[in-house]
């Protein structure tokens, strides 16, 4: 199944959102985990949702006067490609975190 | 983020950046956004507004670039999606500044010559009709400058419409004798295919009588005897001697000239003997533009053109052959022991040499004067210490060193031209002509898009074009203002003080209105320019054309739908 060009950097999103793939992610903190500029995470983000491997939603309530963030997880295919991507590619080890660590 | 000024500033680029992104995927923007509030370091912060922010650009230079983009993204739910307003104010502010850059006259001098350089591309243009006109007006008017600067004007290289051309110039000598030197760029006119000589051969006679002291009226009238036997192979000889630099001959050539036509002789003693050399140039140059401003006819490309137009020269093998018959005669005078004589010779061809310097205003004539003058030189110094006048050869010396730096100076000087002819200067006149196109391109979209809002209310297009368009006009006004302002200063120079002999700066001048040509002649072999660019044309509207069909059809179907 190839559904979306695998980069490197795209290797390491799914990998961390197969993690734990039942939860919603914020986009901030997979920048954080993978250590993605935002100018290179949210692309990946927007071709994964394009291709329905990644379901989005925004969060229902928010607090402080901030607006809603948008929230990310994988689909069920985009769990089951993501699954065979990670058999076929080893992942081309960690990137340095972009904003310091968790 | 924490609220500091920098931080709002940050926060208020990615709100402006959501603009950026097409409706279906604006939630994106909003998506980075809202990320952003959860920063609270300022670099994290700073790298984030930047991502985002090239986010945005990614998707709205895709919006442009990508085929029906819109039907593929993923539309996500979120906040409610409003389509930014169009930005009135921005457009209205950059129309009023653009239509007041347009009253600088720099601007629309820019304009005008990009204008007529296309014109004059796509349009052979023959100004022969205009002077055929001006010189009749001249004519039943009496004005004597009119009828000699279209009587310099009207023949061709064949010779066509040289009779009406003499009559003018006769009728206006009769009224203004002062105007005589007129004849020499009617003799001048290359007739020899009709000829082999002068249709007129007396215009030499008239003009020796108006103006004895210089040499070039009786080297007009050697040019036209030599020009009658220029199929003769005794006066030609077996060996030719160059045109352009002089070389030292054998005694059989000496033979040769010396028994050539006495009146040509005799023509060439007087016009080396002659204390004056002047081809006329600043004369003709500044009865040009005085008459073409009087009469109304002046653009910069006219103004300009006149610096170069019909500047005829002396015949240069004439000139070589005599010098070196003169030197020639020299060195038989310096093997008989006749030294005085000898170096008398040699001065002859020097002095002609130094008046032609003085005299000459092109760059041919300066470097074949000082070919003569180096000449002649070579073999006068060690004449004179011959001959005891030791300080004379000395000051001798000193004047070739001089003499010799200048060369250098010059010849390094024309590189140097040339090499930023073909550099700094086209790039600057690539970038006058881009920004002309941008702004002439900008008008015809805004012009585009109201006869499409008036006929069919094509608002995707609209917003698109009317937020765009104006700022385009703004920016390419200002990048023509900037880009032809050194162009406005050479001519500004120029017409203050035409007979500078400032040629890097008419060149630069010239090599502007000459884009259209010189980019057609750089990319293309086809033969005619006219085709050339009216395929480029052509094709651009067709292209234009259907894009525009389309984004009307989609801009209907999304309506219909």
């Amino acid at each position: 199944m190839k559904l979306v060009r695998t980069s490197p950097q795209t290797r390491l999103l799914i990998a961390s959102l197969l993690d734990r793939p039942a939860e919603w992610r914020y986009g901030y903190d997979l920048s954080r985990e993978t250590g993605l500029k935002s100018g290179t995470l949210y692309p990946i983000l927007m071709r994964l949702a394009e291709k329905s491997l990644l379901e989005t939603r925004w969060e229902e309530t928010a607090g402080g006067g901030r607006p809603p963030r948008h929230m990310y997880r994988l689909t069920g295919l985009g769990q089951r490609w993501a699954r065979e991507e990670a058999q076929r590619t080893r992942p081309s080890g960690a990137l340095k975190p972009a904003f310091g660590d968790r | 983020m924490a609220d500091t000024l920098a931080n709002r500033i940050m926060t208020r680029i990615l709100t402006r950046a959501i603009s950026l992104y097409p409706p279906q995927t604006r939630a994106w923007g909003e998506a980075v956004l809202a990320e952003a509030g959860s920063i609270t370091e300022f670099s994290t912060a700073l790298s984030w507004t930047v991502g985002g922010l090239m986010v945005a650009l990614r998707a709205f230079f895709s919006r442009l670039f990508r085929r029906s983009a819109a039907k593929n993204e993923p539309a996500l739910i979120g906040p409610p999606q409003v389509p930014p307003p169009l930005p009135w104010k921005l457009a209205l502010v950059c129309l009023a500044i653009s239509g007041g850059l347009l009253f600088v006259p720099e601007l629309r001098q820019g304009l005008s010559v990009t204008f007529s350089s296309w014109r004059s591309e796509l349009k052979l243009t023959d100004e022969t009709a205009l002077w055929e006109k001006i010189g009749r007006e001249a004519e039943s008017k009496g004005d004597d400058a009119a009828m000699a600067v279209a009587a310099m004007r009207l023949p061709d290289v064949e010779g066509a419409r040289f009779d009406e051309a003499m009559r003018l110039a006769e009728h206006a000598v009769a009224k203004d004798p002062s105007l005589t030197w007129i004849y020499y760029f009617l003799a001048q006119r290359r007739v020899d295919s009709r000829f082999h000589g002068s249709p007129h051969p007396e215009l030499a006679q008239r003009m020796q009588d108006w103006d004895p002291k210089n040499a070039v009226p009786y080297l007009v009238e050697a040019d036209e005897i030599a020009r009658a036997h220029y199929d003769d192979p005794q006066w030609r000889g077996r060996r030719s001697i160059s045109f352009y630099f002089y070389a030292p001959i054998q005694q059989e050539e000496v033979a040769r000239l010396r028994g050539r036509d006495p009146r040509w002789l005799e023509l060439m003693d007087r016009a080396f003997e002659a204390p004056v050399y002047e081809t006329y140039f600043d004369r003709r140059l500044d009865l040009d533009l005085q008459v073409m401003q009087r009469l109304d006819v002046m653009n910069p490309q006219r103004a300009m053109s006149a610096y170069f137009f019909n500047d005829p020269i002396p015949n240069l093998k004439n000139l070589h052959e005599y010098a070196a018959l003169r030197v020639a005669q020299g060195e038989e005078a310096e093997r008989a022991g006749q030294w005085e004589n000898a170096a008398s010779e040699y001065w002859i061809v020097a002095q002609f040499g130094q008046r032609m310097r003085l005299g000459g205003k092109t760059d041919l004539e300066a470097v074949i004067a000082r070919g003569l003058q180096e000449t002649s030189f070579k073999r006068l110094q060690p004449l004179l210490f011959k001959l005891g006048r030791t300080q004379e050869a000395q000051t001798l010396a000193y004047a070739a060193q001089l003499q010799h730096a200048e060369n250098e100076e010059t010849r390094t000087h024309n590189n140097s031209v040339t090499q930023r002819l073909f550099t700094f200067s086209l790039a600057s006149a690539l970038l006058v002509y881009i920004c002309a196109i941008v702004l002439e391109a900008s008008v015809l979209l805004m012009a585009v898009v109201l006869f499409m809002f008036a006929v069919r209310r094509a608002p995707r297009f609209v917003r698109f074009s009317l937020t765009y368009a104006p700022l385009l006009l703004l920016l390419s006004c200002t990048g023509l203002l900037c880009a032809y302002h050194p162009y406005a200063e050479y001519y500004r120079s120029y017409l203050a003080n035409p007979w500078a002999r400032d040629h890097e700066s008419v060149w630069n001048f010239l090599f502007l209105c000459n884009i259209p040509q010189e980019v057609h002649n750089q990319t293309s072999s086809a033969e005619s320019v006219i085709y050339f660019w009216w395929g480029i044309i052509a094709a651009a509207g067709a292209i234009g054309i259907w894009l525009l069909s389309k984004a009307v059809w989609r801009t209907a179907r999304h309506q219909h739908a």
